[in-house]
């Protein structure tokens, strides 16, 4: 409680310190959030959550105004925020590792500089799931049979280029086994293929899986520490594979924020973090949250687009 | 069967199956640089589009001289001026929307188009338009939030 | 589980609620029954609305629309040749002769009336089917899902129209038009030139609006008699009770679709116009006047619309269950869910009971309350924007199509795509070219060939995996008879029936 006060006091007093006339007056017009995906999508609705909080904390009746730019896998709304005024007035969410996935695969717009970082909210950890009805309910099980004959095992997966893609090359490297994709277009889809007894195992992540508890094996989490939503299943690292990946989600703007604006952001996203309607909303959603700001967000993204850069140099996706 | 009108000139689907083979021709030449797998169904599909064309093709040809095949002619335009016109306006009113705004555009441009296209009640027409544009805006503004593209004097 | 179905029922009843599907089902008719809107572009425009309203009012309002706009599409469909929404275009085939015939009125009622029981049959089969069904869903792997598609497919055969040529290349266009975008398999781009707004594929509103919207509303302006609105605008009805009666026969009908139309619906992505393309060709084929078709046969229109509003409330069996869309608007209103905190799954039955029990409750009240709103407010007044001077309306519904595509996803590349389109759609309609291989083509094309592939990843290149589960064995079987059956009734058929018949 105090640490937390003191963070924020200390936050504070940057902010105090550093602020000029230019805090005093930020925001001074409604501030748009852009989203990538169509309304009701995992990275929409955590946009949606935060507006209002984030609306509340950065005080001077600021206004957020969700704007939903879908395509192309949130790359269209990403590179219109890349594009957009660095004034503090656009902002936008930010999906990792995709975003910087797309700097690799496709002719992307916008790099790994383009950005100021603001906040990471999501960490969505992959999770191996099998069928309830499959004899394979272990991690050693699983190895065994992959190991066994190459591409015996096939995977469903939500797209390529995403985290439960780099998890499975990954699990590749460290369980030295050959895997056979089998990209669905999407989560939901990937997952009721598995349900149906169609492929051998699937990677999803850690919201996905908490409604189907009962359908389905969860053979590990790639997580450093067991989560709390599913208390009862071993960490990959517990079981001998060191593997910690997930799907990132947070807040980024256009790169040469002003720093009195890009502080009074972060703070008011720690504030954010910090009140516990907003964990509870978060967590009605489905959402694990976990909080990364500014610098260390950034050294985040540098992190997954070198994870990135070092699968599509072995095994590119397409 | 009343085709005289446009008995003259190219069969209308000589000029559509010619069309139809260059640009199936032409999107044909981008399959070489994809996976094997991704190129199958286009290829495939584009082939085929290509070989039904030139059937389409030797079937007007065949039929000008048998009486057994047919290939109708389809009248294509009423009228030239009235199509290009048409097209020409529909384009101005595409280009301003994205310029000058929807709502200003369409309260502007729905009453001309129907003018010039034959509706000269200018009376009725003024009150038809406040209502169409008034109705959309209603809608979409205030009930809905929704935004079309801006209008220029309020960007 | 049935105990909190009605435990979930005074809640729907109370005013707000109920009043949130009145409004719905009127708004959705008035939307489906507008060329260029669809259901799923206004839910998409209403999912942000709801963000801060009570679960139930937003969902009843969804429920509401839904539903209304299967039926609205038939409108225009019937009185202009334009389908309103996807799902419409086969209730086109016979019901804009039945208006050239002046019998539009009598073809808007069957049409709701049919629209209403698909509706009612499908919530019903909702409420009390959804976790057993919802095992069906995960019989249908990949090879399975293919064999469906296949099945659908061959419902072109029917569809090629008087020049089977042209037919083909139709059908061609539409599975090539199918492909544009990412393929997901490979990752690979196909023909989007480098524009991130194609990687997505083309919508089918985009694709649906410009072939057949553009070219009426072109016809409008320049005046060509063919798209006659003197007859379809006089109704020549009767009130909907009396009419009721003699729609009766088409009994069978309503059944064989509704079932179509609810099993479609649970199928993970195929959609409406699957549904209203397969049911219209079964009943054809069950039908003892089949020449008649096309022409202005009410059964034809019945049987479309019966079975796109049987896939409504069924496609929320996925939805809701696996978080596996049935259709478009089912997929858009997951969204609707979603941005409430409910996340699909056996746990929202457990967890919400109130809320997704509710939900169904007004999917039953919304297909009702279509005959009662329906029949009184669509019947005659649609009728009256017929009334309107030619080019006006040519101008309206240009205008309106733009608002529809725009809003999909807020850009004008959707428009100069629709545009685009339109001035293809024009040429095919006037060199005769039929349209609904189109649009068969550009649901199942791209749907056929991703199963296929991940078929034969998952069983490792190998083709005779896609025949290995019974599953698959079935729908292959079902597929032989319902192809072959036809084709050896035409070899044993006695030549004197060929010649009567013509």
């Amino acid at each position: 409680m105090t640490a937390r006060i003191s963070t924020i006091a200390a936050a504070l007093c940057l902010a105090s310190v550093t602020s000029t006339q230019a805090f005093a007056d930020y925001p001074e017009k409604k501030i748009d959030l852009i989203v990538g995906y169509a309304a009701g999508g995992g990275t929409d609705v955590m946009a949606r959550t935060v507006a209002p909080f984030l609306e509340e904390h950065l005080g001077n009746d600021a206004t957020v105004v969700v704007k939903n730019m879908p395509g192309a896998s949130g790359q269209i709304g990403v590179t219109a925020v890349a594009q957009a005024e660095p004034d503090g007035h656009t902002i936008g969410t930010y999906n990792l590792p995709g975003m910087m996935a797309r700097t690799l695969d496709r002719d992307a717009d916008y790099d790994a500089d383009s950005f100021t970082y603001l906040a990471n909210v999501v960490d969505d950890p992959n999770v191996i799931v099998t069928p309830k009805s499959s004899d394979i309910d272990t991690m050693d099980k699983l190895v065994a049979t992959a190991q066994e004959r190459e591409g015996a095992v096939t995977v469903s997966m939500s797209s390529l280029g995403g985290d439960d893609h780099f998890f499975l090359i990954r699990l590749s490297e460290v369980t030295d086994a050959e895997y056979t994709i089998v990209p669905f277009s999407g989560s939901a889809p990937a997952r009721s293929a598995l349900m149906g007894g169609h492929v051998t195992m699937g990677i999803i992540n850690l919201s996905e899986v908490v409604n189907f508890r009962d359908e389905l094996n969860v053979l590990g989490i790639a997580t450093e520490e067991r989560s709390e939503l599913l208390e009862d299943v071993p960490t990959f690292t517990e079981e001998g594979y060191d593997i910690v990946n997930g799907s990132l989600r947070g807040f980024i703007a256009p790169a040469g924020l002003p720093d009195e604006v890009e502080s009074s952001l972060i703070t008011a996203f720690e504030k954010t973090y910090e009140d516990p309607e907003f964990r509870e909303a978060m967590l009605k959603s489905g959402n694990p949250v976990k909080l990364t700001t500014g610098n260390d967000f950034e050294a985040l993204n540098a992190e997954q687009l070198e994870l990135a850069e070092r699968v599509w140099e072995t095994s590119p996706w397409k | 069967m009343k085709q005289t009108a446009s008995e003259h000139g190219p069969h209308p689907d000589l000029i559509a199956g010619i069309a139809i083979i260059v640009v199936a021709g032409f999107l044909l030449l981008r399959t070489p640089d994809m996976p094997t797998m991704s190129s199958i169904l286009p290829i495939t599909m584009l082939s085929a589009l290509i070989g039904f064309a030139a059937l389409m093709i030797l079937r007007v040809f065949v039929a000008n001289r048998s009486e057994r095949v047919k290939a109708p002619r389809h009248r294509t335009f009423d009228s030239w001026p009235r199509f290009l016109g048409i097209i020409t306006s529909i384009g101005i009113y595409v280009v301003s929307v994205s310029l000058i705004g929807f709502y200003t555009t369409t309260a502007v441009m729905v009453p001309v188009v129907a003018w010039c296209f034959g509706y000269r009640n200018i009376k009725r027409l003024l009150l038809a338009d406040l209502i169409f544009t008034g109705g959309l805006a209603v809608i979409f503004v205030l009930m809905m939030g929704q935004d079309l593209p801006t209008e220029f004097f309020i960007r | 589980m049935y105990g909190s179905l009605l435990d979930a029922l005074p809640a729907v009843l109370s005013l707000g609620n109920f009043a949130a599907v009145v409004i719905g089902v009127i708004a959705g008719i008035c939307i489906g029954a507008l060329p260029g809107l669809s259901a799923t572009m206004a839910i998409s425009v209403l999912i942000p609305f709801t963000f801060g309203m009570d679960p139930l009012v937003a969902l009843g309002m969804m429920a509401g629309i839904y539903n209304g706009a299967m039926y609205g599409g038939s409108i225009p469909a019937v009185l202009l040749r334009i389908p309103g929404t996807p799902a419409a275009v086969a209730t086109s085939f016979d019901g804009y002769p039945m208006a050239q015939q002046g019998k539009g009125g009598y073809a808007l009622q069957v049409s709701v009336v049919s629209s209403a029981i698909g509706g009612i049959a499908s919530a019903i089969v909702l409420m009390l089917l959804a976790p057993p069904l919802a095992k069906v869903t995960l019989l249908f792997g990949p090879s399975e899902v293919f064999w469906v598609a296949v099945f659908g497919l061959s419902a072109i055969v029917f569809l090629l129209g008087g020049d089977i040529l042209k037919g083909l290349m139709s059908a061609c266009f539409g599975v090539f038009v199918s492909l544009v975008g990412l393929d997901s398999i490979s990752g690979y781009d196909r023909y989007t030139f480098g524009h991130l707004e194609l990687l997505d594929g083309i919508n089918i509103v985009v694709l649906l609006v410009g072939l057949y919207a553009m070219p009426p509303a072109i016809a409008l302006l320049e005046e060509i008699v063919d798209l006659d609105t003197s007859m379809s605008g006089k109704l020549n009805t009767v009130s909907l009770w009396k009419a009721i009666p003699s729609m009766l026969k088409y009994w069978k009908t309503w059944l064989r679709s509704s079932i179509i139309g609810i099993f479609v619906g649970i199928l993970p992505g195929a959609g409406g116009s699957m549904a209203a393309f397969l049911s219209y060709n079964e009943a054809r084929r069950a039908s003892s006047n089949p020449d008649d078709w096309g022409k202005g046969e009410p059964e034809g229109v019945a049987a479309s619309e019966t079975s796109n509003n049987a896939d409504t409330a069924s496609a929320l069996i996925p939805a809701l269950t696996l978080g596996i869309p049935g259709t478009a608007v089912a997929a858009v209103m997951l969204g609707g869910l979603l941005i409430h905190g409910l996340q699909p799954g056996p746990m929202l039955f457990r967890d919400n009971p109130d809320i997704v029990f509710g939900f169904m409750w007004q999917f039953l009240f919304a297909a009702i309350l279509l005959i009662v709103l329906g029949g009184a407010l669509a019947t005659n007044s649609f009728a009256q924007v017929l009334r309107l001077p030619r080019p006006l309306l040519g101008a309206f519904i240009i205008a309106l199509v733009l608002v529809g595509v725009y809003s999909i996803n807020g850009r004008m590349f959707d428009v100069y795509l629709m545009l685009g389109f339109g001035l293809v759609g024009y040429f095919m309609d006037k060199l005769k070219f039929p349209l609904p291989p189109v649009v068969l083509g550009l649901i199942l094309g791209g749907f056929a060939e991703q199963n296929l592939r991940l078929a034969l990843r998952i069983g490792g290149g190998d083709w005779t995996a896609l025949a290995s589960s019974t599953t698959s064995k079935v729908i292959i079987a079902l597929i032989l008879l319902v192809v072959l059956t036809p084709l050896f009734k035409r070899i044993f058929r006695p030549k004197r029936s060929l010649t009567s018949a013509s």
